[in-house]
């Protein structure tokens, strides 16, 4: 069988950015790791119903840690009048080591994913949370398929693996709409493996969307595959996407030049 | 609505046709509790077909109003949908097996269709992940002590400091970059 690389990895530093940014010497690169490792694990464990995406950390100073948790639904991150979210400020802030006695100050940026079928890590969650009611698989993974397409995505793949509708013996079947061309790297693909937990055991889920191409040396963010997909019935036939609507202007966009440096000087990190 | 196999034999000249008002209220409460709030009559229209080689065919319109939860505040929002539903049902897995992997068939269970369940998966599997109120819907930034709420269009990755002090030194290290040459 062929080997298939993670097309998030294949793409990171490329089209993609990486999900902590910070640098820490050498004896001070461990604990910080292990920091970001405690800080992602309580998240996932506490925000498992607030549909988070990713968790990018961000430490541009020794005493303070810039958390931003993409989530479609940040009303249950921030809880009523904000109470859950002041309450995992302080959660996380116990997480933290001191440095040089200082406690370290935790900020949170929710950033609200208003397109969540173009998301992979949601529609696959979607997907199995479907699964797990007993919904059909075929009927689940379709659904999916049609809010993604109706969402904008130029083109989706979906796979379940497992027994499925209890079968004794496991099987995968899967759905492609659209085109999904994971050899081209500047191709926005967004994937993600996903586990649904059923009376039969687990079946795994993967999911592939294509969102649209990357600019050339810019990285991608999550407002460009939704613009990409807004602007994709009035320019029918375009495969650009960065200058679509003006919205550059406004984009911290950083010439391949500058990503080849930061890159080195972030080397070892991430 | 649960349909033995055996009642829908008489419909291999005409089909079953369906125009009812069907309340799933319940069970879609009961099991899906965190995807919506309630859902409201729903008005199904189309039919049911007995074809050959004892296949069941499925051809509805599901209309009617969801009540989903805000992802912002959880207040109720009004979601209307209509579902065309198009599905085949075959007896046993051979004939099933025959079929492509992406088409909607299905293998009859307990030799009957269940048009409730049918209904209900449906409808789940079509409503959107997050819904809005209207006042919602414009961007209004909510934040409190350390922070802040911001929409996904609005987001600006904050510039990275190549200049601050962690980094300073690591000039060294890259003498070719005509950054750091200028430093020199």
């Amino acid at each position: 069988m062929g080997q298939k690389i993670n097309p998030i990895g294949f793409r990171v530093g490329i089209i993609r950015d990486w999900d902590a940014k910070w640098y820490a010497d050498r004896k001070e690169y461990v604990p910080t790791l292990q920091e970001d490792l405690r800080i992602r694990k309580y998240l996932e464990k506490n925000l498992k119903d607030a549909a988070v995406d990713r968790v990018m950390i961000e430490r541009t100073e020794p005493t303070r840690i810039n958390l931003t948790i993409h989530t479609a639904k940040p009303g249950i991150v921030i809880g009523r009048g904000g109470a859950d979210v002041e309450r995992l400020r302080s959660e996380l802030s116990k997480l933290t080591t001191p440095y040089k006695g200082q406690p370290k100050r935790v900020n949170i940026n929710i950033v609200e994913i208003r397109k969540p079928d173009l998301n992979a890590h949601l529609v696959g969650q979607q997907i199995a949370a479907d699964l797990e009611r007993r919904v059909a698989f075929r009927r689940a993974m379709r659904g999916a398929i049609q809010r993604a397409q109706r969402a904008g995505a130029k083109g989706i793949r979906t796979m379940v693996s497992g027994r499925l509708n209890g079968a004794d013996i496991a099987r995968k079947e899967q759905y492609t709409e659209g085109t999904v061309p994971l050899h081209t790297l500047r191709a926005d693909i967004d994937y993600s493996w996903d586990e649904a937990m059923t009376s039969y055991g687990n079946l795994g889920i993967k999911t592939w969307i294509y969102r649209g191409d990357a600019e050339h040396g810019q990285f991608i963010k999550d407002e460009d595959a939704e613009a990409s997909a807004n602007s994709r019935g009035s320019r029918s036939g375009s495969r650009g996407r960065g200058n679509a609507g003006g919205r550059q202007g406004n984009r911290p966009r950083r010439p391949r030049s500058e990503q080849s440096t930061q890159a080195r000087t972030q080397g070892g990190n991430n | 609505m649960k349909f033995l196999v055996q009642q829908l034999q008489k419909y291999r000249q005409s089909p079953l046709v369906i125009d009812e008002q069907v309340d799933l209220s319940a069970p879609a409460k009961e099991n899906f509790a965190d995807r919506l709030l309630d859902l409201l009559p729903i008005h199904v229209t189309g039919e049911i077909s007995y074809e050959k080689n004892d296949q069941i065919k499925l051809d509805l319109l599901l209309k009617g109003t969801a009540v989903l939860p805000s992802a912002r505040s959880f207040k109720p929002v009004q979601y209307q949908f209509e579902i065309p539903v198009s599905e085949l049902y075959v007896q046993d897995e051979e004939t099933l097996d025959t079929f492509d992997q992406s088409e909607q068939v299905f293998l009859v269970e307990k030799n009957q269709i269940d048009l409730d369940a049918i209904i209900l998966e449906n409808i789940i599997t079509d409503l959107p992940m997050t819904a809005y109120t209207p006042e919602e819907t414009a961007d209004n930034p909510i934040s409190g002590d350390g922070w802040q709420i911001i929409s996904d269009e609005n987001y600006v990755a904050p510039k990275r400091d190549l200049q601050g002090p962690q980094t300073q030194s690591l000039g060294d290290f890259f003498p070719d970059e005509p950054e750091n040459k200028k430093d020199r």
